[in-house]
């Protein structure tokens, strides 16, 4: 595996608004932690708009002619199903039934699917595919900004495109010169582009959102973004499974994902794994605890606390945890600091203002 | 649609005729379903050699479960030994060394070429025996979970190599080398960590009331095929030969039935496979069922295995002319057979090899009627040689000839006959952790309701019958209670 760090197509454009200089790196990537306030930035997409960049998501593309009847069978959800341009939420797991994945299964066309998650597993779904004469190739590095926001509407119209699009769905489309997608898969709208094309794409979103106070936002921002609505990743707020063992659905409360009607690898081991459990989300009165803090109500333990956060719109710390059984919105110790767990999304953005709200007509 | 009965079994080989006639015997509806036209493995069809039909392999056996032995009947049935226990004889260039159960003749044996190892060897023996018999807790005795020091025991030896085990308690390479023949089994090098298990493993079985005894059947490898076939049919099995199964039908994650490759499907609760866990999970299942990490891993192919030369002679060998009766080991050092195993699973025919040389006709001489049979065991060779076996099978003759003429000199111009069985590509990579897994994950599979009844279900593939009985008592189980 190559240990160069890479730059995404939004990299020069990054840097130059970067003043303070702060990086991290993601799967390779180099990327902006943020761009002077993390507070800011997260608070920009509730009243305003933030553009993030994704580009450094591992993509992962299933092709062949067997690649519906693989990716059927590799999801726990029955993304055969999907339209052309349509996507589902679904995880991947050993067989054991330990989760390896969390992503969006997206389908291209009739024998394309691209995968996109936080966490690659190229090699697992390459040697999957073999075994269905399908084939599974990396596509990261194509260009993939994030637009989120309650603005973020009027400045996708205000740049010339139609942001009229159903969750969970793509349009392919030409904006002016350039080959782009645009999507809704995740908190907000994303702008897929050619590498090439990332500089160009960021200039045009930049001057179109100018009158929307838009700005970029780094991956601390969108890291809280996504905890306050409730996103589970892996890699931050859980382990993923190897090849056998690891966290189990039950475990991470993620049973909505998956559809156990239709075979997948690792059914019969989910099926054993016992009673679903139910994410919730965790609003602590102080520090928030470690990850894998038990969660304790009269003394009994009823779960275990995943990722948490400072979250700036709600200004205390804020988590993702499982509760085996009982219902939210009740009193919890998580190790020593009192908490409360509340039904998902902890404190959803609010959602985009249509760009032009048209008046009925007076009734006659 | 065939009528649906209760367990289908894929293969007629000693492991699942023994299942089957466990299973039938308990009151199961049991069919048998072969691909070939004989029924009982590799060893049930005879050999031409040299215009003579002789007995399939193998001439002797070794693992032969003795609680099949007893409720099979199969001594009744006419299963009977010629010889129980075959003595050891090592021979190299300068020496000739006899290892035999009687603790004082080995001694003296020994004793030519070191009084410490004429010493060690009884305490070495003593020491693995109990060891042994300890692990068969973990390897076949149901209901008795190993305990602490066995525990302890089995860590020890999955992480220990046989030549460094053989290295510390030898110091003779002649005592090692003689030792070792019995590590170069399943494809595994006697370097490699975990290969001490195979000694192990070996001391562990029972043969003839014998712990770790080598013993040849009356009438060789057939008789104990046509022994289990009178078995199963007498306990109500339906044999089915000349019948290929294409695929087994899983549904809800569970077996539902055997799919015959003219189309037609055999119904049944539980599916028992002699085939590989290779052949079984990837070629029968659908892609899906086994899981892909299972598949990926059963990509990895066995490489190294053995190959038995059927020598037909006009007179015994100068090596058996003393003694006909034992197991002539021919290994230099064990070091060179280290080397060896390199060779081979890089794909070529080993610079050195080891072989094993047993004459089934000394004891009984009705098996090939006035002439002398020699069968040859040799060890590490490649499953698959570059450019394939036939390129090679001339040049592993002339080099095994070669190798037995140091020790009879007129051996050459003895053969009457020839032939060879070579490396067997259809069996599993086996390695330290499958040997040391507890019986139960050797039998199952991820798929409810399927089980393995065969070689792959051994810990070490050898014609045991063993995984056949334990599958029929899994199998059983299931049938009465559904999964665990």
């Amino acid at each position: 595996m190559s240990t160069d760090l890479r730059a995404t197509p939004f990299h020069a454009r990054s840097a130059a608004a970067n003043a303070c200089n702060a990086w991290e790196t993601r799967n390779g990537f180099t990327l902006a932690s943020h761009y002077g306030d993390v507070a800011r930035e997260a608070l920009a997409a509730r009243f305003a708009a933030v553009m993030v960049d994704l580009s450094w998501q591992p993509r992962v593309i299933l092709g062949e002619p067997t690649a519906p009847q693989f990716a059927s069978r590799l999801f726990t959800r029955d993304v055969s199903q999907l339209a052309p341009e349509e996507a589902a939420k679904a995880l991947w797991l050993n067989d054991d039934a330990g989760v390896r994945g969390v992503g969006t299964v997206v389908r291209l066309d009739r024998e394309t699917f691209v995968v996109i998650s936080a966490t690659g597993d190229l090699p697992w779904f390459r040697d999957a595919a073999v075994q269905f004469k399908a084939a599974a190739s990396e596509a990261t590095g194509q260009g993939m900004l994030a637009l989120v926001g309650h603005m973020s509407d009027r400045i996708l119209r205000a740049a010339g495109l139609d942001p009229s699009l159903r969750p969970m769905t793509l349009r392919r489309t030409f904006w002016r010169g350039l080959d782009v997608t645009l999507s809704r898969l995740g908190l907000g709208y994303e702008l897929w582009c050619e590498p090439d094309d990332g500089s160009i794409v960021w200039d045009r979103l930049v001057a179109a959102g100018r009158s929307f106070a838009l700005r970029p936002a780094g991956q601390l921002a969108m890291d809280i973004l996504e905890l306050e609505n409730g996103v589970v990743r892996p890699g931050r707020d859980f382990a993923p499974a190897g090849e056998a063992g690891g966290p189990t659905v039950q475990d991470l409360g993620l049973s909505d994902l998956v559809d156990a009607r239709q075979p997948f690898n690792g059914r019969a081991a989910f099926r054993r794994a016992g009673s679903p459990s139910r994410l919730v989300g965790l609003v602590f009165d102080t520090d928030a605890p470690m990850p894998e803090t038990p969660l304790v109500r009269n003394g009994d333990k009823v779960g275990r606390s995943l990722g948490a956060l400072h979250s700036p719109a709600m200004r205390q710390p804020i988590g993702l945890g499982v509760l085996d059984g009982g219902a939210p919105d009740s009193e919890l110790i998580a190790g020593s600091v009192p908490c409360r767990a509340i039904a998902l999304p902890i404190l959803p953005i609010p959602a985009p203002i249509p760009p032009t709200t048209e008046v009925p007509p007076p009734p006659v | 649609m065939s009528v649906a009965v209760d367990v289908a079994v894929i293969g007629a080989g000693p492991g699942s005729l023994t299942a089957a006639a466990y299973l039938a015997s308990a009151g199961a509806k049991v069919v048998v379903l072969e691909a070939t036209d004989v029924a009982g493995g590799a060893g049930a069809a005879p050999v031409d050699v040299g215009g003579l039909s002789v007995p399939g392999t193998p001439a002797t056996l070794h693992a032969l479960d003795p609680r099949v032995v007893m409720d099979l009947k199969l001594t009744r049935r006419g299963l009977r030994f010629s010889v129980r226990d075959l003595p050891l004889v090592a021979l190299r260039a300068d020496d000739r060394l006899m290892i035999d159960r009687d603790r004082h003749a080995t001694a003296n044996s020994l004793a030519q070429l070191s009084h410490r190892d004429a010493t060690r060897f009884d305490e070495f023996r003593r020491d693995l025996f109990a060891a042994a018999r300890a692990l068969r807790a973990l390897w076949w005795e149901a209901g008795v979970p190993p305990d602490a020091s066995t525990r302890s025991n089995l860590r020890r030896l999955g992480m220990l190599s046989a030549e460094a085990m053989l290295e510390a308690a030898f110091e003779t390479e002649a005592v090692k080398a003689a030792c070792g023949f019995d590590a170069l089994q399943a494809g595994i090098s006697p370097s490699s960590a975990g290969s001490s298990l195979l000694l192990a493993w070996r001391a562990a079985q029972e043969m003839c009331g014998l712990q770790g005894a080598v013993a040849i059947p009356r009438g060789g490898g057939p008789t104990l095929a046509s022994t289990l076939l009178q078995a199963a049919s007498e306990a109500g099995v339906e044999l089915r030969v000349g019948t290929k199964v294409a695929s087994i039908h899983v549904d809800d994650d569970r077996v539902r039935a055997a799919v015959l490759a003219t189309g037609e499907f055999v119904p049944a609760r539980v599916i028992l496979s002699n085939l590989s866990r290779r052949a079984t999970l990837m070629n029968l299942l659908p892609p899906e069922a086994a899981g892909f990490a299972m598949v990926t891993r059963l990509r990895d192919e066995r490489t190294v295995g053995e190959a038995t030369i059927l020598m037909t002679l006009n007179a015994v060998p100068d090596f058996a002319m003393a003694c006909p009766l034992a197991r002539f080991v021919m290994v230099e050092r064990l070091d060179a057979v280290v080397a060896a195993h390199t060779e081979a699973r890089l794909g070529r025919i080993p610079t050195e090899f080891a072989l094993e040389a047993v004459i089934p006709t000394a004891s009984d001489p009705g098996l090939a009627a006035d002439t002398t049979l020699l069968c040859v065991t040799v060890r590490p060779l490649p499953v698959a040689p570059a450019g394939g076996w036939p390129s090679h099978v001339a040049e592993l003759f002339e080099r095994v000839v070669q190798r037995l003429s140091h020790h009879a000199p007129r051996l050459r111009s003895s053969i009457t006959g020839l032939n060879v069985v070579l490396p067997r590509a259809d069996q599993d990579r086996v390695t330290a952790a499958h040997i040391a897994s507890d019986w139960p994950a050797r039998l199952a599979t991820p798929v409810e309701g399927l089980f393995l009844c065969g070689d792959a279900a051994e810990p070490v593939p050898a014609v045991s019958c063993r995984a056949g009985r334990l599958a029929a008592a899994l199998a059983s189980a299931y049938l009465k209670w559904g999964a665990p």
